[in-house]
């Protein structure tokens, strides 16, 4: 309990570890697709929530996914949970134009990697 | 070449293509099951709702294991003594960019290397710029910074330039001389200049955090990086502050100059020289990239299996 800048705000971050994610190149780029996919789920839901300042921000790594939420801590509970069912239940909200759509956009940005000198180095 | 299981942007662009929807979808299955957390509440949250907020995530993910994530083990490797070189060309056919960094590895090393790591940057820096850039126009962009790989440092320069105009090798002889030139500066430093170096750095680490979300962030990095030193920046102050300019040039001469000690590794990304008049397009890349990755790949892969692990 933060008692130095006696803010209403809060901070959530999670990482979610998976072994499975480190066990080869494709269930890495399968977890990008994974957590691309869930963004795409939640823009919609989560836009009114953006508006009033709150934010939130998901992406993989190497090893897993990493959540970051930030806000007032009020209503930080549901969108804990509104966040972390979608990400339990994709499955069920996924068809395969979803799928595709962001496999192409994956390949895209390692192309754009690829050719980046910069990047590349890295 | 650092990480030993990294996965390159060519194997990962290659993988691409080859998932299916069906196997995503097993994927899913198999992904949801393997989570396992570590999670991080601050802020105007009182202890029982961070318990409740943990639970809530635990139980809408379906985690059954409720340790936490396991320390990360990544595997870094070792790079060899003395000096090696990864070399490649850039996939843009026109582009005359080229990328230089030099990383050299400190290792594994206790709080006070890393306090005398961090000097050797910040002074480093700027002269750096000046010499690289200002005098001798090396390149556009030139930058000194700290790499840490799960523990382990190094140090990289990192210079930006136009193939044309300059090759890697002259640029890479030319930080080469910088860093023999600046040893000596370094050596007769005066007592106060070095003083107020490191002053400038204590002051910069007491510094208290601005805002609550720069405090998250710090701890959040700790933990992240399985180091859950939460009052590192007092730790980092106090050998700082007694760090002796003689215990700082011979750390210098390890990383830099000696040859049994220091473990160089020069990543060269060169621009095409050429003018050509083809377009780019993404065929490009697929053509190219079959002889560039074979090479590419089969140096990292040799380089690789002679290293150690750190």
């Amino acid at each position: 309990m933060d008692k130095k800048f006696k803010l209403p705000h809060g901070f959530i971050h999670v990482f979610l570890q998976s072994p499975v994610t480190e066990s080869s190149v494709s269930d890495l780029n399968m977890t990008s697709i994974y957590s691309m996919c869930v963004k795409n789920f939640l823009s919609d839901k989560l836009f009114p929530a953006t508006v009033v300042g709150y934010s939130y921000r998901l992406h993989s790594v190497d090893n897993g996914l990493i959540l970051r939420l930030s806000g007032f801590n009020e209503k930080l509970p549901l969108l804990v949970d509104i966040i972390t069912k979608t990400i339990k239940n994709l499955e069920g909200l996924m068809d395969k134009g979803v799928f595709e759509t962001f496999r192409k956009e994956l390949k895209k940005n390692f192309h754009n990697c690829l050719v980046d000198a910069g990047l590349l180095n890295e | 070449m650092i990480k030993r299981n990294h996965r390159s942007f060519f194997d990962r662009y290659e993988t691409v293509d080859g998932l299916s929807y069906q196997k995503f979808l097993e994927f899913s299955r198999k992904f949801t099951k393997s989570l396992r957390l570590k999670i991080l509440i601050q802020g105007n949250i009182i202890e029982s709702r961070a318990v409740y907020l943990t639970q809530l995530v635990i139980t809408n993910l379906g985690l059954r294991d409720t340790n936490l994530a396991p320390e990360q083990k990544q595997e870094i490797n070792k790079i060899p003594v003395g000096d090696s070189y990864l070399k490649i060309k850039s996939l843009r056919h026109n582009d005359q960019n080229s990328v230089i960094k030099n990383y050299y590895q400190v290792g594994k090393a206790p709080i006070r290397e890393e306090c005398m790591t961090e000097f050797l940057v910040s002074v480093l820096n700027e002269p750096l710029f000046d010499t690289l850039r200002s005098h001798e126009q090396l390149g556009y962009g030139v930058a000194c910074s700290i790499r840490k790989n799960c523990g382990v440092l190094g140090i990289t320069i990192t210079v930006e330039y136009q193939e044309n105009k300059n090759s890697a090798n002259l640029i890479d002889e030319k930080i080469e001389e910088f860093l023999l030139n600046f040893y000596l500066t370094l050596k007769h430093i005066s007592n106060e200049d070095f003083s107020s170096a490191k002053l400038s750095i204590v002051s910069l680490k007491l510094l208290p955090d601005s805002e609550l979300e720069k405090e998250v962030n710090r701890h959040w990095d700790e933990i992240r990086n399985d180091e859950n030193v939460f009052d590192r920046n007092e730790l980092e102050a106090f050998e700082t502050e007694n760090l002796t300019k003689d215990e700082v040039v011979e750390f210098y001469c390890k990383i830099f100059l000696s040859p049994h000690e220091k473990r160089k590794l020069s990543v060269q990304v060169t621009g095409n020289n050429e003018n050509s008049n083809e377009k780019k397009t993404t065929k490009m890349l697929s053509s190219k990239e079959k002889c560039l990755r074979s090479d590419f790949l089969k140096n990292v892969i040799e380089l690789k299996q002679k290293l150690e692990f750190v």
